[in-house]
């Protein structure tokens, strides 16, 4: 019993270092590329994220981005929120 | 950290007023739709605070200032990255496609936009993951629960020699901040006296045995050189220590039976108001404890000064974005593309017990709102979670337990019965939390399965019954899941593992569902089990591999990032190769298609 789980336990580690190398080439040239990203750029990645978000929000038809108040009927227009939350995002970034 | 009268009051009275207003607010429940849905009546404004609170738990509420104790700010991306944006993408794109379908659960929207196996394979997914996610969201809270009120069995080391106790940590396989140390008699006589421990284990250069006989008649001692420790050793004298007076099992037993009466009675109405309680006293707690800690140390900048004189260990306390090679797990890349992409998305365009709440919004303009003013509070969040640990190390710099930090921050700044407040705050979270799942459990399996495949017409009370049975089921299966991870501690990452399977997977489909028209069944089939599976190989391979295939110890936003995009390419591939659905079945389930 204890030779048939020794040799099952042998045959999984070599399959999976198989699927490792497989995917490892591949991965560490994916790394090899984030390593050289300079950290000020990659934040700027992320604003750039939300820059997008916001140019989207910014961009959407009026009747996607107005509610009316429930009780007061009154139109509320959602989209200052929005690009109030994006604009927070982006300073925090910048300052963080 | 010791609690006064004050403190036991406001917690008493926090979790009677809790429960009696969940009763109240159940007393209108008459159907399943009222009991699933809350009638779809929620306002916006509940539905955002019920978004917020239920995605910080009591765990992350000591984990997460315990993490930024050690690491710092980065912390803060969970909050801010992992759902500011993506709350405001959801208000405008994907929740109102949702909302528009009337449906109960994202599997029933799944079914809708794709066939029944996509349904009936999503609902399985989420039916079996959140009944033992609850088990583990209550067990690691009643630890945490324990941790702060000091409820662990405690040891008692009497030796001249402190180090001693880590080989007794070591030899008995109990956690170092559960022993308490003495180094005279008298002190150990007072120490005995005030923390109860269950065993105690004296050091023969201390004294002889027969004195500590007559001193400790009441409590099992043992009579050790420096010499004999070791592991046998530990495990043969541990069998000697008396039961402890409050077991863990009794916080899980406790807490369990608290929210399960409210949520039983109140369903999702229920739990979206007593998260608006939860959110306030959280909120509020927090926020005080930030300010409070920040007056203490003499203002911002004082607070910044010091935190910045400790040098290396604190370089990257007030940075957001860290290097790929960081010693910390937050690096950038998993950060922005892992977090971001895919885990952010799956969470709140994708987890059924986060969307379910803003399907019960009384119109589709309160469920857009609820989302955007969510994202508003979310902004807040770091300063009030993230925060108070960096807090925590300005005012303690040598805590061991950095889970302990908060605790520590709170016994240090705080009088007795403003504690109280914070451990509402702390007990806020966790009721959130677990009402969240354990309502949208039953709602998967009485509407995605029950309804679905054992009695698909019945009158609504009858759905309203079962409902309130499942809850009855899982809440008994979490507590009896608890019981089993208080002996499996690795349960806890083994769960978070599973999630990391199939969110990328979930998310996929539902993208695809909603932004490509030529997404159809048979693709959202092989993309959700292609996808699981493909993670499943990728953890499988890591843990097994002589080197792990990830450079990182917890892989899981890259497994679900590899996995999402896996199913992508899956799910086109297959529904380019399969007839497309027919225009009609697409008209409002597809985003500008009506």
């Amino acid at each position: 019993m204890i030779k048939i789980l020794t040799i099952t336990f042998s045959i999984s580690v070599s399959i999976a270092d198989t699927i490792a190398n497989f995917f490892r080439g591949p991965g560490q040239f994916l790394r090899d590329i984030l390593m050289s990203i300079d950290l000020t750029i990659a934040k700027l990645l992320f604003i750039l994220y939300f820059l997008a978000i916001a140019y989207w929000v910014y961009n959407l038809p009026k009747s996607e981005v107005t509610m009316d108040d429930v009780k007061s009927g009154k139109e509320i227009d959602l989209r200052p929120f929005a690009l109030f939350a994006m604009g927070s995002m982006i300073i925090i970034y910048l300052i963080f | 950290m010791v609690l006064g009268p004050i403190d036991y009051t406001i917690i008493i009275v926090y979790l009677i007023g809790t429960v009696a207003f969940g009763a109240y607010i159940g007393r209108k429940i008459k159907s399943g739709k009222d009991y699933f849905l809350a009638g779809r009546s929620l306002p916006w404004w509940a539905i955002g605070m019920s978004l917020v609170v239920s995605d910080i738990g009591a765990i992350d509420m000591v984990g997460i200032a315990g993490s930024a104790y050690l690491y710092g700010i980065v912390l803060g991306n969970y909050d801010w990255l992992g759902s500011v944006p993506v709350m405001i993408i959801g208000a405008f794109l994907f929740i109102p496609m949702f909302w528009k379908r009337k449906v109960a659960t994202i599997p029933e929207w799944l079914g809708a936009r794709y066939n029944s196996s996509v349904q009936t394979t999503s609902a399985l997914i989420w039916g079996i993951y959140m009944p033992i996610s609850l088990g583990i969201i209550l067990y690691a809270s009643a630890v945490m629960l324990n941790v702060l009120l000091d409820l662990n069995p405690k040891i008692l080391v009497v030796s001249d020699e402190k180090a001693i106790v880590e080989n007794i940590a070591h030899a008995t396989s109990v956690k170092k901040y559960d022993f308490i140390y003495s180094d005279t008699v008298d002190d150990a006589v007072q120490k005995a006296n005030d923390r109860n421990p269950v065993i105690i284990f004296i050091d023969n250069r201390i004294g002889t045995s027969a004195d500590f006989q007559k001193l400790f008649q009441n409590i099992p001692f043992v009579y050790f050189s420096k010499e004999e420790v070791s592991p046998s050793w530990g495990e043969s004298n541990m069998h000697r220590a008396r039961e402890p007076d409050w077991n863990i099992f009794y916080s899980i037993v406790l807490m369990g039976l608290i929210i399960g009466v409210y949520t039983f009675l109140g369903g999702l109405r229920a739990v979206v108001y007593t998260d608006v309680i939860q959110c306030i006293v959280m909120l509020g707690g927090s926020l005080f404890v930030l300010f409070f800690g920040i007056y203490k140390l003499g203002g911002v900048t004082e607070f910044v000064d010091i935190i910045g004189a400790m040098g290396e260990r604190t370089k990257d306390h007030f940075s957001l974005v860290l290097p790929v090679d960081t010693k910390t797990p937050h690096p950038w890349s998993g950060i922005l593309f892992g977090l971001g992409i895919v885990l952010a998305n799956a969470y709140w365009l994708g987890n059924q017990a986060i969307v379910q709440r803003s399907l019960g919004a009384r119109s589709m303009a309160d469920a857009k709102a609820s989302y955007i003013f969510g994202a508003l509070l979310k902004i807040l969040i770091p300063f009030a979670m993230v925060i108070p640990g960096i807090v925590a190390l300005a005012h303690n710099p040598a805590i061991a337990d950095a889970d302990k930090a908060m605790a520590t921050l709170i016994k240090t700044i705080m009088p007795t019965g403003l504690l109280g407040i914070f451990f509402a705050a702390f007990l806020a979270g966790l009721m959130s939390s677990v009402d969240t799942y354990l309502n949208s459990a039953a709602t998967v399996w009485t509407t995605d399965l029950y309804k679905k495949f054992i009695r698909p017409v019945a009158d609504d009370t009858h759905y309203l019954f079962i409902g309130r049975l499942f809850t009855v089921v899982f809440i008994l299966v979490a507590i009896y899941v608890a019981r089993f991870a208080t002996r499996f501690e690795s349960i806890y990452d083994l769960a978070q593992t599973l999630l990391s399977f199939f969110q990328g997977p979930s998310l996929a489909i539902i993208v695809l569902g909603v932004l490509w028209k030529r997404a159809t069944g048979p693709g959202a089939l092989a993309g959700l089990i292609g996808g699981v599976a493909f993670s499943s190989l990728l953890m499988w391979v890591n843990n097994n591999a002589t080197i792990p295939l990830f450079q990182v110890s917890e892989p899981f936003l890259y497994v679900a990032l590899w996995s999402f995009m896996l199913s992508l390419m899956l799910t086109i591939v297959v529904s380019l190769c399969t007839k497309q659905e027919p225009d009609e079945k697409l008209k409002g389930l597809v985003y500008r298609y009506d």
